[in-house]
């Protein structure tokens, strides 16, 4: 109950940064004195579907997903959620809106002058509190990026737990970057460079095309790449599941230890038993611990570095950096012609030296930024580290707490299960 | 796994079906995506924004724009992109759905067919032992630790990665201003001609002549070459363009009755039109011994002129204009220093008017003003007896200066190895760090060299080594770290023409229009070497794959032949 608590302070913590008023997101540029700014417009309100639809679609699906992956303990019910959710924030919604998307929305709105929409803010947090009740089971069956790489998994080869472990840094990285980018006002990057949207909407530019593909490639063999190795909101997920009230379970009754559930899952997400570890093995496990939390300060302060290194570089995907760099290398000859940037900017006659004043100050945030970020990587690795020297003693196979996406294979794999399913009438397995 | 649904999935045909529909599945998505490559490489291929075809006659139509015949090639060259292109663009749509509804029975057919030919899974043959254990902890603190070094180097690569783009870029730079972009004589391009000779024909693309004369040098952006020419009544403009050598325009310089002032001793070895043109790509800025100063774009279109008075100067006025940011500025070094006459003027760029002005401490010099960023500031670099002083660009208030010139200065500064390098004849090389605040002459010389000093040609500066020119033709080499010589030789002819560096070889003209490629190195070797035909006192500019030289009478344009 006091991890409930906890979770449900965090989450509403993050709510309350991203919850304010609706006013102009950008201030309107500067033409000239003689350009007279049009009258602002808005686009009529979408007709088909009420605004608050998508927000009863979201909750609606995750408890169904919960209800079958939980009560029902139903793969098939899973899956059928799965491919509901594929189809409408998929295809029909063209992924968009989406919780991964919306930790950038809540980042930028740290900022008072930047609006954020409700439905937005509803679809970062939603997830977040289910997680928290329920486990990943967002994952399992609402994500329609999750779902895609689901249906087209073929052959799943599995990953060492090792490798996957470590991978989980990648994630933690774009998340990161993610946020700074963000917050400076640099670009949404995740929305950018999804790679399934182009995809979702059958339109897109070739690089994009062909990134979702290649994911959809490697998803044949692999479960779910974007999700394990690449999605940032998956990494706050995996937190919240942590703390989650109730989560899968491979089995309700008695583990008999076949190892069966660890063929079903194509995640790596089951945990083998550990009793039989031995006491001299915990000595050394202890030093072990002792130097990594000794490195761990270290690790953060060089990962900090790091981070402040590629600030400059990090920079540049500003648009008023990028245009102040283009600007100076121009005006100091080292570039030929002219881009439409540089042209519009010097219609303005705006003066360089206040373009260049204000790059220096995103310069400087985003440094700031890719600092805490380059910390903040290098401080989860040093966490890697010590938990891998820390281990909790299991006497059954387990479901990883952050790491299970709840999707139910598993229950059709173990004969404990099947048994009890028996006893009670029910059916046989699902796809 | 033992239920009716598996014994289903097991059946014979059913496994052949299944398998059956993914292979066939798989050719169909396999073709598509062929298809789609094919269909895209033509999309991107008819696209009219790209064509280059088009591009071309494009700007051909802007040279000559009354060409009907230029213009109906365009109409039907862009009518017949623009249906390929759309056509292509139809079917791209058509593929991405065929991909769509291909994929979509792969995905489900070889699903399947997987379940129905997959071994029943085995129960683990006993729980993870506690090797098994460590050996996993190890693998997985190892590959954390490969996984955060990867990141460490992709943040380190990042800056690398952007720094080379720069560079890149740069190389794609032009020759904007007296010795190049930064003032320092060095090209990035390595597909210049090593040697040319103009008598027997050799590697010469044109030659013009440039009808005033002048001891400007050229100026180069793209396809326009800039140059200037006076007499003690006329000064023009010029420009060329860089393939063909046809004059594009000329254009008389006159800022009103205070242009009609001459100086009275103009030397015949300074000119009327001593300084180099600079350009910003979408002007020109030029600057005449009788101070005029005019703004003219792309196409000859006067944007402003003014006189900066005439130039109390016994040899003539012969430093050049730079543009920085959107500024021009003019470094007017006249008279005695205790005459006050001297200053610095930054104009705007786009009306001339003054910006800032700040009067200088110096009597009568020569050099062109370098722009750099040093301890983390910009500043403008100048040179004149007795000073070496930094400017701020912004209001040109004095950042630091260094008290180490004498007599009269021709060469212009430079700055290597974190160095300005500031020389005259009177006076030592001396290398200077420009990281202090007001008059650092006691504190921030790194070195000084005394020996073979130019007092015309500027010094060469790159790769931890710095090269000196006197204009008898002594050159030497020093390591820019210590001052030290590292050799010196006697090239036995006369020089005005500053030292150049392109494709690794020292490009150094003599004042008879004989060249001289020296080897960039710690030995001196001469790598090759050709004929002007005529003389020469001006520095050459370097653009891709070309070399353009004013000698006494003509401009060159010097490019590889069959190239």
């Amino acid at each position: 109950m006091m991890r409930l608590v906890a979770g449900v302070l965090v989450v509403a913590a993050l709510a309350g940064t991203a919850a304010g008023e609706e006013k102009f997101r950008y201030p309107p540029p500067e033409l000239g004195p003689d350009y007279v700014q049009p009258r602002t417009s808005f686009p009529a309100v979408r007709e088909t579907l009420p605004a608050g639809a998508d927000i009863a679609l979201l909750v609606t699906a995750i408890l169904l997903a919960s209800y079958f992956a939980l009560k029902l303990r139903s793969r098939l019910g899973v899956w059928c959620v799965g491919a509901a959710s594929l189809a409408y924030f998929g295809f029909i919604r063209g992924g968009c809106v989406c919780p991964i998307g919306s930790i950038q929305n809540v980042a930028a709105a740290m900022d008072p002058r930047v609006a954020i929409s409700m439905v937005v803010v509803a679809f970062f947090v939603i997830p977040l509190i289910a997680t928290l009740l329920f486990g990943r089971t967002f994952c399992a069956a609402v994500c329609p990026l999750g779902a895609i790489q689901d249906v087209v998994l073929v052959h799943p080869v599995r990953v060492p737990a090792w490798l996957t472990g470590a991978l989980g840094l990648l994630p933690v990285a774009y998340l990161s970057l993610a946020v700074v980018f963000a917050v400076t006002g640099a670009g949404y990057i995740i929305c950018r460079y999804d790679p399934f949207v182009s995809l979702f909407r059958l339109s897109g530019s070739a690089n994009m095309l062909i990134l979702g593909s290649s994911f959809l490639l490697i998803s044949l063999f692999v479960g779910r790449p974007y999700c394990r190795f690449l999605c940032p909101y998956g990494v706050l997920l995996g937190w919240m599941s942590r703390l989650s009230q109730w989560r899968v379970t491979i089995t309700p009754d008695e583990c008999v230890q076949c190892g069966l559930c660890e063929n079903a899952c194509p995640f790596g997400a089951i945990r083998k038993p550990n009793a039989d570890q031995l006491p001299r093995e915990r000595g050394a496990g202890r030093a072990t611990l002792i130097w990594t939390l000794i490195l761990a300060p270290v690790l953060v302060i060089a990962g900090g570095w790091l981070g402040r290194q590629a600030g400059p570089a990090m920079a540049r995907m500003h648009a008023t950096v990028w245009l102040a760099e283009r600007i100076e290398m121009e005006e100091d000859g080292r570039v030929k012609g002219t881009t439409d940037a540089s042209d519009a900017f010097r219609e303005t006659g705006r003066l360089t030296e206040a373009l260049y004043a204000d790059a220096s100050v995103y310069r400087s945030r985003i440094v700031f930024g890719g600092t805490l970020a380059g910390a903040f990587v290098a401080l989860i690795a040093a966490l890697k580290l010590i938990a891998l020297s820390v281990r909790r003693t299991r006497t059954d196979y387990e479901a990883d707490r952050g790491t299970c996406l709840a999707c139910g294979r598993c229950f059709d794999y173990c004969p404990v299960e099947l048994r009890r399913r028996k006893q009670r009438g029910k059916g046989g397995p699902i796809p | 796994m033992n239920t009716r649904a598996d014994e289903l999935l097991k059946h014979r045909a059913w496994r052949q079906a299944t398998l059956g529909t993914a292979m066939v599945a798989g050719a169909f998505v396999l073709f598509v995506v062929a298809q789609l490559a094919v269909t895209w490489g033509l999309n991107r291929r008819s696209d009219p924004n790209e064509h280059p075809r088009l591009a071309g006659l494009r700007a051909e139509l802007a040279k000559q724009p009354g060409a009907e015949g230029i213009k109906q090639e365009i109409r039907h060259l862009d009518l017949s992109l623009r249906t390929e292109f759309f056509r292509s663009d139809e079917q791209l749509r058509t593929g991405a759905w065929l991909l769509l509804a291909g994929l979509v029975a792969f995905a489900i057919s070889a699903t399947l067919s997987a379940r129905a030919w997959a071994k029943p899974p085995m129960p683990a043959k006993r729980p993870a032992g506690s090797n098994e254990l460590q050996r996993t902890a190890l693998a997985g603190r190892c590959a954390v630790g490969a996984v955060a070094l990867l990141l460490a180097a992709a943040a380190l690569a990042v800056p690398a990665w952007t720094m080379k783009s720069a560079q890149q870029e740069k190389a794609e730079g032009v020759w904007t201003r007296f010795r190049g972009p930064r003032g320092g004589g060095i090209s990035p391009y390595d597909n210049v001609p090593s040697t040319f000779d103009v008598r027997a024909g050799l590697n010469v693309r044109w030659k013009k002549v440039v009808p005033l004369s002048g001891k400007s040098s050229p100026a180069v952006w793209n396809d326009r070459v800039f140059i200037t020419g006076a007499s003690k009544h006329m000064r023009e403009v010029y420009c060329f363009d860089a393939l063909s050598g046809r004059m594009l325009w000329r254009r008389p310089v006159s800022a009103g009755p205070a242009s009609a002032k001459v100086p009275e001793n103009v030397m015949e070895d300074t000119s009327y039109a001593a300084p180099t043109a600079a350009t910003d790509g979408k002007n020109v800025c030029a600057v005449f011994a009788n101070g005029d100063v005019v703004c003219l774009d792309f196409f000859g279109k006067e944007i402003w002129t003014r006189n900066l008075g005439t130039p109390d100067n016994f040899y003539g006025h012969a430093s050049s204009p730079i543009i920085f940011r959107d500024r021009v500025i003019v470094q007017m070094d006249q008279a005695d220093e205790e005459d006050g006459k001297s200053f610095i003027i930054a104009l705007d760029k786009t009306d001339g008017k003054t910006v800032w002005k700040t009067d200088r401490s110096a009597g009568s010099a020569w050099p062109t003003p370098i722009a750099i960023t040093a301890a983390g500031r910009e500043q403008i670099i100048t040179c004149a007896n007795p000073w070496a002083i930094a400017y701020d660009p912004g209001d040109g208030r004095e950042i630091w200066r260094l008290k180490c010139l004498a007599g009269d200065g021709g060469p212009s500064p430079v700055f290597a190895g974190g160095f300005v390098l500031a020389v005259n004849a009177g006076s030592p090389l001396t290398a200077i760090r420009p990281d202090g605040r007001g008059d650092v002459t006691k504190t921030h010389v790194a070195w000084q060299y005394d020996d073979g000093l130019p007092d015309t040609c500027s010094p060469l500066a790159a790769g931890g080594l710095v090269w000196l020119l006197t204009s008898d033709g002594i050159f030497t080499c020093l390591d820019i770290r210590s001052g030290k010589k590292v050799w010196e030789t006697d090239l036995d002819t006369s020089f005005y023409s500053s030292p150049s560096l392109a494709a690794g070889g020292i490009y150094l003209l003599s004042r008879k229009g004989g060249l001289i490629v020296a080897a960039a190195g710690r030995e001196y070797r001469k790598l090759a070497d050709g004929d002007l035909g005529e003389g020469c006192d001006t520095s050459p500019a370097f653009a891709d794959g070309r070399i353009y030289i004013r000698g006494k009478t003509h401009l060159f344009c010097i490019k590889e032949q069959g190239d």
